[in-house]
Protein backbone atom coordinates (compact mmCIF):
# COMPACT_ATOMS: atom_id res chain seq x y z
CA UNK A 1 0.00 0.00 0.00
CA UNK A 2 1.39 3.31 -0.93
CA UNK A 3 0.09 5.63 1.57
CA UNK A 4 0.27 3.95 4.31
CA UNK A 5 1.32 6.76 7.13
CA UNK A 6 -1.89 8.72 5.53
CA UNK A 7 -4.41 5.92 6.35
CA UNK A 8 -2.79 5.67 9.93
CA UNK A 9 -3.23 9.49 10.34
CA UNK A 10 -6.68 8.76 8.70
CA UNK A 11 -7.61 5.68 12.05
CA UNK A 12 -5.98 7.50 14.28
CA UNK A 13 -8.19 11.01 14.42
CA UNK A 14 -11.10 9.50 15.91
CA UNK A 15 -9.11 6.20 17.74
CA UNK A 16 -7.33 7.35 20.77
CA UNK A 17 -6.80 3.44 22.75
CA UNK A 18 -5.03 0.68 21.33
CA UNK A 19 -7.65 -1.82 22.08
CA UNK A 20 -10.51 0.40 19.69
CA UNK A 21 -7.79 0.61 17.42
CA UNK A 22 -7.46 -3.53 17.40
CA UNK A 23 -11.25 -3.89 17.64
CA UNK A 24 -11.76 -1.49 14.31
CA UNK A 25 -9.21 -2.96 12.10
CA UNK A 26 -10.75 -6.34 12.57
CA UNK A 27 -13.99 -4.52 11.71
CA UNK A 28 -12.49 -2.81 8.35
CA UNK A 29 -11.24 -5.97 7.24
CA UNK A 30 -14.35 -8.22 8.29
CA UNK A 31 -16.36 -5.23 6.03
CA UNK A 32 -13.14 -5.54 2.85
CA UNK A 33 -13.64 -8.89 2.94
CA UNK A 34 -17.14 -8.73 2.47
CA UNK A 35 -16.98 -6.07 0.15
CA UNK A 36 -14.23 -7.21 -2.09
CA UNK A 37 -15.08 -10.58 -2.12
CA UNK A 38 -19.33 -10.77 -2.11
CA UNK A 39 -21.28 -10.47 -4.69
CA UNK A 40 -22.68 -7.35 -5.09
CA UNK A 41 -20.51 -5.06 -2.95
CA UNK A 42 -20.14 -1.50 -3.04
CA UNK A 43 -20.68 1.43 -0.74
CA UNK A 44 -24.52 1.18 0.17
CA UNK A 45 -23.79 -2.92 0.90
CA UNK A 46 -20.43 -1.74 2.98
CA UNK A 47 -22.82 0.49 5.42
CA UNK A 48 -25.72 -1.90 5.31
CA UNK A 49 -22.97 -4.79 6.48
CA UNK A 50 -21.64 -2.36 9.26
CA UNK A 51 -24.67 -2.08 10.44
CA UNK A 52 -26.37 -5.25 10.11
CA UNK A 53 -23.57 -7.09 11.62
CA UNK A 54 -22.63 -4.80 14.35
CA UNK A 55 -25.72 -4.00 16.47
CA UNK A 56 -24.81 -4.19 20.26
CA UNK A 57 -23.87 -0.61 21.93
CA UNK A 58 -20.03 -1.53 21.89
CA UNK A 59 -20.20 -3.50 18.23
CA UNK A 60 -22.05 -0.45 16.83
CA UNK A 61 -19.64 2.80 18.37
CA UNK A 62 -16.73 0.40 16.41
CA UNK A 63 -18.95 0.34 13.08
CA UNK A 64 -19.60 4.56 13.61
CA UNK A 65 -15.78 4.90 14.11
CA UNK A 66 -14.77 2.45 11.09
CA UNK A 67 -17.68 3.93 9.10
CA UNK A 68 -16.31 7.73 9.85
CA UNK A 69 -13.21 6.61 8.34
CA UNK A 70 -14.48 7.61 4.41
CA UNK A 71 -15.12 5.95 1.61
CA UNK A 72 -11.70 7.10 0.76
CA UNK A 73 -9.91 4.46 2.91
CA UNK A 74 -12.31 1.92 2.04
CA UNK A 75 -11.01 2.48 -1.73
CA UNK A 76 -7.58 2.58 -0.87
CA UNK A 77 -7.92 -1.76 -0.60
CA UNK A 78 -7.94 -3.73 -3.24
CA UNK A 79 -8.42 -8.14 -3.28
CA UNK A 80 -4.84 -8.16 -3.82
CA UNK A 81 -2.93 -6.36 -0.77
CA UNK A 82 -6.25 -6.99 1.49
CA UNK A 83 -4.37 -8.61 3.58
CA UNK A 84 -0.51 -7.32 3.61
CA UNK A 85 -2.39 -4.10 3.95
CA UNK A 86 -4.28 -4.85 7.21
CA UNK A 87 -1.23 -6.74 8.28
CA UNK A 88 0.91 -3.49 7.59
CA UNK A 89 -1.58 -1.27 9.40
CA UNK A 90 -1.30 -3.56 12.35
CA UNK A 91 2.03 -3.72 12.41
CA UNK A 92 2.32 0.41 12.46
CA UNK A 93 -0.33 0.62 15.28
CA UNK A 94 2.28 -1.74 17.29
CA UNK A 95 4.84 0.92 17.08
CA UNK A 96 3.21 3.59 17.85
CA UNK A 97 4.30 5.34 21.28
CA UNK A 98 1.84 4.10 23.98
CA UNK A 99 0.74 5.12 27.79
CA UNK A 100 -0.36 2.75 30.04
CA UNK A 101 -2.95 4.40 32.03
CA UNK A 102 -4.43 2.98 35.16
CA UNK A 103 -7.93 4.81 36.14
CA UNK A 104 -10.49 3.70 38.86
CA UNK A 105 -14.09 3.77 36.21
CA UNK A 106 -14.30 2.42 33.26
CA UNK A 107 -14.06 5.81 31.05
CA UNK A 108 -17.35 6.94 27.99
CA UNK A 109 -16.09 7.43 24.67
CA UNK A 110 -15.58 11.14 25.04
CA UNK A 111 -13.84 10.98 27.93
CA UNK A 112 -11.39 8.93 25.99
CA UNK A 113 -11.80 11.44 23.60
CA UNK A 114 -11.08 14.35 25.66
CA UNK A 115 -7.94 12.44 27.61
CA UNK A 116 -6.45 10.95 24.27
CA UNK A 117 -6.98 14.76 22.45
CA UNK A 118 -4.67 16.25 25.53
CA UNK A 119 -2.36 13.81 25.19
CA UNK A 120 -1.60 13.93 21.61
CA UNK A 121 -1.39 17.89 21.90
CA UNK A 122 0.73 17.38 24.71
CA UNK A 123 2.97 14.07 25.02
CA UNK A 124 2.81 12.80 21.42
CA UNK A 125 0.38 13.10 18.29
CA UNK A 126 0.12 9.48 17.22
CA UNK A 127 0.39 8.19 20.71
CA UNK A 128 -2.27 5.42 21.60
CA UNK A 129 -3.58 4.46 25.33
CA UNK A 130 -4.00 1.24 27.44
CA UNK A 131 -6.59 1.96 29.38
CA UNK A 132 -6.71 -0.15 32.53
CA UNK A 133 -9.33 -0.14 35.66
CA UNK A 134 -7.59 0.04 39.23
CA UNK A 135 -10.17 0.88 42.02
CA UNK A 136 -7.79 1.67 43.82
CA UNK A 137 -6.44 4.18 42.41
CA UNK A 138 -9.59 6.23 43.26
CA UNK A 139 -8.67 9.51 41.72
CA UNK A 140 -6.73 10.74 39.23
CA UNK A 141 -4.24 8.29 37.62
CA UNK A 142 -1.02 5.79 37.56
CA UNK A 143 0.71 5.42 34.12
CA UNK A 144 3.46 3.91 32.81
CA UNK A 145 5.79 5.67 30.16
CA UNK A 146 8.97 4.73 29.03
CA UNK A 147 8.77 1.70 31.44
CA UNK A 148 8.31 3.68 34.32
CA UNK A 149 5.13 4.02 36.42
CA UNK A 150 3.74 7.13 38.03
CA UNK A 151 1.68 7.32 40.27
CA UNK A 152 -1.09 10.68 40.14
CA UNK A 153 -3.49 9.27 42.15
CA UNK A 154 -5.45 10.39 44.50
CA UNK A 155 -2.74 8.63 47.22
CA UNK A 156 -0.58 11.38 45.45
CA UNK A 157 -2.55 14.29 45.75
CA UNK A 158 -3.45 13.28 49.45
CA UNK A 159 0.63 12.66 50.41
CA UNK A 160 1.46 16.38 48.52
CA UNK A 161 -1.47 17.69 50.95
CA UNK A 162 -1.04 16.12 53.53
CA UNK A 163 0.08 19.26 55.71
CA UNK A 164 -3.23 20.82 55.14
CA UNK A 165 -5.25 17.24 56.14
CA UNK A 166 -2.64 17.41 59.77
CA UNK A 167 -3.66 21.39 59.87
CA UNK A 168 -7.55 20.49 59.82
CA UNK A 169 -6.95 17.65 62.09
CA UNK A 170 -5.21 19.37 64.34
CA UNK A 171 -7.34 22.40 64.47
CA UNK A 172 -10.61 20.06 65.11
CA UNK A 173 -8.33 18.34 67.72
CA UNK A 174 -7.72 21.90 69.89
CA UNK A 175 -11.21 23.48 68.71
CA UNK A 176 -13.15 19.81 70.18
CA UNK A 177 -10.67 19.60 73.47
CA UNK A 178 -11.59 23.54 73.87
CA UNK A 179 -15.09 23.33 73.71
CA UNK A 180 -15.47 20.00 75.87
CA UNK A 181 -13.23 21.72 78.68
CA UNK A 182 -16.20 25.06 78.62
CA UNK A 183 -18.82 22.49 78.93
CA UNK A 184 -16.99 20.86 81.52
CA UNK A 185 -16.66 24.09 83.61
CA UNK A 186 -20.19 25.16 82.90
CA UNK B 1 104.64 -133.75 54.97
CA UNK B 2 101.80 -132.39 52.74
CA UNK B 3 99.09 -132.55 56.19
CA UNK B 4 101.88 -131.09 58.61
CA UNK B 5 102.36 -127.98 56.05
CA UNK B 6 98.80 -127.68 55.58
CA UNK B 7 97.75 -127.08 59.99
CA UNK B 8 95.07 -124.29 60.37
CA UNK B 9 95.96 -120.54 61.26
CA UNK B 10 94.16 -120.94 64.30
CA UNK B 11 95.50 -123.64 65.76
CA UNK B 12 98.89 -122.05 65.17
CA UNK B 13 97.78 -119.04 66.29
CA UNK B 14 96.63 -120.76 69.62
CA UNK B 15 99.79 -122.36 70.33
CA UNK B 16 102.25 -119.28 69.53
CA UNK B 17 99.58 -117.74 72.89
CA UNK B 18 100.58 -120.68 74.88
CA UNK B 19 104.21 -120.40 74.07
CA UNK B 20 104.50 -116.65 75.31
CA UNK B 21 102.03 -117.74 78.33
CA UNK B 22 104.83 -120.51 79.67
CA UNK B 23 107.81 -117.42 79.20
CA UNK B 24 106.19 -115.38 81.28
CA UNK B 25 105.56 -117.59 83.57
CA UNK B 26 109.33 -118.52 84.17
CA UNK B 27 109.77 -114.89 84.37
CA UNK B 28 107.23 -114.00 87.03
CA UNK B 29 108.92 -117.23 89.05
CA UNK B 30 112.71 -116.01 88.61
CA UNK B 31 111.80 -111.82 89.79
CA UNK B 32 109.80 -113.49 92.90
CA UNK B 33 112.65 -115.42 94.14
CA UNK B 34 114.82 -112.25 93.20
CA UNK B 35 112.43 -110.07 95.68
CA UNK B 36 112.03 -112.81 98.15
CA UNK B 37 116.38 -112.17 98.53
CA UNK B 38 115.78 -108.34 98.79
CA UNK B 39 112.49 -107.70 101.19
CA UNK B 40 114.52 -107.83 104.66
CA UNK B 41 117.04 -105.26 103.72
CA UNK B 42 114.57 -103.14 101.84
CA UNK B 43 111.91 -103.24 105.14
CA UNK B 44 115.29 -101.93 107.44
CA UNK B 45 116.21 -99.03 105.02
CA UNK B 46 112.30 -97.97 105.09
CA UNK B 47 112.04 -98.19 109.13
CA UNK B 48 115.16 -95.97 109.26
CA UNK B 49 114.16 -93.13 106.80
CA UNK B 50 110.64 -93.22 109.00
CA UNK B 51 112.92 -92.28 112.21
CA UNK B 52 114.64 -90.26 110.61
CA UNK B 53 111.86 -88.20 109.42
CA UNK B 54 110.05 -88.66 112.75
CA UNK B 55 113.02 -86.98 114.08
CA UNK B 56 113.24 -83.99 111.75
CA UNK B 57 109.53 -83.09 111.64
CA UNK B 58 109.78 -83.28 115.51
CA UNK B 59 112.49 -80.60 115.61
CA UNK B 60 110.27 -78.60 112.77
CA UNK B 61 108.09 -78.40 115.47
CA UNK B 62 109.86 -77.38 118.25
CA UNK B 63 111.29 -74.90 116.24
CA UNK B 64 107.89 -73.56 114.85
CA UNK B 65 106.63 -73.46 118.66
CA UNK B 66 109.57 -71.26 119.60
CA UNK B 67 108.95 -68.90 116.51
CA UNK B 68 105.04 -68.90 117.23
CA UNK B 69 105.92 -67.97 120.62
CA UNK B 70 108.06 -65.43 119.92
CA UNK B 71 105.90 -63.50 117.49
CA UNK B 72 103.12 -63.45 119.69
CA UNK B 73 105.04 -61.82 122.28
CA UNK B 74 106.12 -59.15 119.84
CA UNK B 75 102.73 -58.92 117.97
CA UNK B 76 101.17 -58.27 121.47
CA UNK B 77 103.55 -55.58 122.78
CA UNK B 78 102.97 -54.16 119.19
CA UNK B 79 99.60 -54.18 119.78
CA UNK B 80 100.06 -52.99 123.07
CA UNK B 81 101.98 -50.02 121.75
CA UNK B 82 99.24 -49.55 118.89
CA UNK B 83 96.72 -49.04 121.30
CA UNK B 84 98.81 -46.36 123.38
CA UNK B 85 99.04 -44.55 120.22
CA UNK B 86 95.85 -44.77 119.55
CA UNK B 87 94.62 -43.61 122.53
CA UNK B 88 97.31 -40.90 122.82
CA UNK B 89 95.90 -39.40 119.60
CA UNK B 90 92.23 -39.65 120.77
CA UNK B 91 92.88 -37.49 123.59
CA UNK B 92 94.61 -35.42 121.51
CA UNK B 93 91.85 -34.91 119.14
CA UNK B 94 89.14 -34.43 121.82
CA UNK B 95 91.21 -31.69 123.45
CA UNK B 96 91.87 -29.96 119.68
CA UNK B 97 88.21 -30.43 118.91
CA UNK B 98 86.79 -29.11 122.52
CA UNK B 99 88.78 -25.89 121.83
CA UNK B 100 88.11 -25.16 118.57
CA UNK B 101 84.08 -25.46 119.48
CA UNK B 102 85.45 -23.03 122.28
CA UNK B 103 86.45 -20.88 119.49
CA UNK B 104 83.45 -21.37 117.33
CA UNK B 105 80.97 -20.66 119.93
CA UNK B 106 83.37 -17.05 120.91
CA UNK B 107 83.12 -16.16 117.43
CA UNK B 108 79.13 -17.01 117.10
CA UNK B 109 78.47 -14.64 119.89
CA UNK B 110 80.25 -11.71 118.69
CA UNK B 111 78.47 -12.10 115.13
CA UNK B 112 75.17 -12.80 117.30
CA UNK B 113 75.90 -9.17 118.79
CA UNK B 114 77.13 -7.60 115.87
CA UNK B 115 73.82 -8.99 114.53
CA UNK B 116 71.78 -7.48 116.80
CA UNK B 117 73.60 -4.18 116.99
CA UNK B 118 73.53 -3.87 112.71
CA UNK B 119 69.82 -4.83 112.77
CA UNK B 120 69.00 -2.41 115.96
CA UNK B 121 70.91 0.61 113.59
CA UNK B 122 68.78 -0.44 110.17
CA UNK B 123 65.62 -0.58 112.35
CA UNK B 124 66.15 2.79 113.61
CA UNK B 125 66.63 4.17 110.12
CA UNK B 126 63.97 2.19 108.22
CA UNK B 127 62.13 3.83 111.17
CA UNK B 128 63.05 7.27 110.67
CA UNK B 129 62.87 7.15 106.83
CA UNK B 130 59.36 5.20 106.72
CA UNK B 131 58.10 7.74 109.38
CA UNK B 132 58.94 10.28 106.67
CA UNK B 133 57.40 9.04 103.57
CA UNK B 134 54.43 8.47 105.42
CA UNK B 135 53.97 11.71 105.85
CA UNK B 136 54.97 12.43 101.90
CA UNK B 137 52.37 9.74 101.05
CA UNK B 138 50.06 10.87 103.09
CA UNK B 139 49.99 13.98 101.46
CA UNK B 140 50.18 12.33 98.08
CA UNK B 141 46.83 10.29 98.64
CA UNK B 142 45.20 13.43 99.77
CA UNK B 143 45.68 14.97 96.81
CA UNK B 144 45.44 12.29 94.35
CA UNK B 145 42.01 11.30 95.91
CA UNK B 146 41.25 14.80 95.59
CA UNK B 147 41.60 15.24 91.97
CA UNK B 148 39.92 11.71 91.23
CA UNK B 149 37.12 12.66 93.01
CA UNK B 150 36.75 16.32 90.88
CA UNK B 151 37.60 14.25 87.53
CA UNK B 152 35.07 11.65 88.99
CA UNK B 153 32.73 13.90 89.26
CA UNK B 154 33.18 15.94 86.40
CA UNK B 155 32.97 12.99 84.34
CA UNK B 156 29.76 11.69 86.32
CA UNK B 157 28.37 15.16 85.26
CA UNK B 158 29.09 14.92 81.40
CA UNK B 159 27.51 11.26 81.48
CA UNK B 160 24.51 12.27 82.76
CA UNK B 161 24.36 15.61 80.58
CA UNK B 162 24.94 13.12 77.38
CA UNK B 163 22.33 10.40 78.63
CA UNK B 164 19.81 12.44 79.52
CA UNK B 165 20.35 14.76 75.97
CA UNK B 166 20.24 11.11 74.32
CA UNK B 167 16.91 10.01 76.09
CA UNK B 168 15.56 13.35 75.34
CA UNK B 169 16.85 12.64 71.75
CA UNK B 170 14.68 9.32 71.93
CA UNK B 171 11.87 10.57 73.15
CA UNK B 172 11.50 13.41 70.83
CA UNK B 173 12.25 10.77 68.25
CA UNK B 174 9.36 9.09 69.29
CA UNK B 175 6.93 11.20 69.72
CA UNK B 176 7.99 11.90 65.75
CA UNK B 177 7.48 9.05 64.59
CA UNK B 178 4.36 8.61 66.24
CA UNK B 179 3.30 11.94 64.92
CA UNK B 180 4.44 10.65 61.52
CA UNK B 181 2.36 7.15 62.17
CA UNK B 182 -0.75 8.89 63.02
CA UNK B 183 -0.45 11.28 60.31
CA UNK B 184 0.12 8.08 57.75
CA UNK B 185 -2.90 6.59 59.79
CA UNK B 186 -5.15 9.48 59.34
CA UNK B 187 -4.54 10.64 55.45
CA UNK B 188 -4.73 6.77 54.89
CA UNK B 189 -8.29 6.72 56.55
CA UNK B 190 -9.02 9.85 54.70
CA UNK B 191 -7.83 8.59 51.92
CA UNK B 192 -10.24 5.12 52.21
CA UNK B 193 -13.22 7.55 53.38
CA UNK B 194 -12.63 9.65 50.17
CA UNK B 195 -12.36 6.22 47.99
CA UNK B 196 -14.95 4.89 48.94
CA UNK B 197 -17.18 8.66 48.60
CA UNK B 198 -15.52 9.34 45.32
CA UNK B 199 -16.19 5.58 43.59
CA UNK B 200 -19.72 5.46 44.19
CA UNK B 201 -21.05 8.81 43.87
CA UNK B 202 -18.57 10.95 41.44
CA UNK B 203 -19.97 10.86 38.47
CA UNK B 204 -17.56 9.86 35.27
CA UNK B 205 -16.79 13.52 33.97
CA UNK B 206 -15.21 14.55 37.49
CA UNK B 207 -13.13 11.56 37.01
CA UNK B 208 -11.97 12.22 33.69
CA UNK B 209 -11.50 15.66 35.11
CA UNK B 210 -9.22 14.02 37.39
CA UNK B 211 -7.41 12.16 35.32
CA UNK B 212 -6.59 14.84 33.15
CA UNK B 213 -5.40 17.20 35.75
CA UNK B 214 -3.17 14.15 36.97
CA UNK B 215 -1.40 14.11 33.68
CA UNK B 216 -1.23 17.81 33.73
CA UNK B 217 0.19 17.76 37.19
CA UNK B 218 2.66 15.32 35.64
CA UNK B 219 4.09 17.26 32.11
CA UNK B 220 4.06 20.01 34.87
CA UNK B 221 6.56 17.31 36.99
CA UNK B 222 8.47 17.24 33.43
CA UNK B 223 7.69 13.47 32.94
CA UNK B 224 6.79 14.29 29.55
Amino acid sequence: MANNSALLEQILANTYTTSDAYKRLLVLEDVLQHTLFEKGGGTTTREQHLYSQYQSPAERAAAEAVAAWGTQLFDAFNKENLNADIQALKNSIEELPRMVVYAPVIFEAKHIEEIGSWCRKNIDSRILLDLRIDPQATGGCMFVWHDTLHDFSLRYFLKKRDSEFRKIIADHSVASSTSAAGAAAQ
Amino acid sequence: MDNALSLDPTLGFAIGLAFAFLILLSLEIYNGRRVSKLTPAYEYAQRRAEDEADRIIEEARAEARKLMSAAESASTALARARKQEGETAEHAYEAALRDLMQKLEAQLTTSVKLAQESHAKISATLSSQLEAGGKEARAHLSESGTKIEQEYRSRLETELATTLAAAREEAAGYARARRAATDAEITSIVGEAMRIVLQKGMPKDVHADLVRSALEEAKASGIF
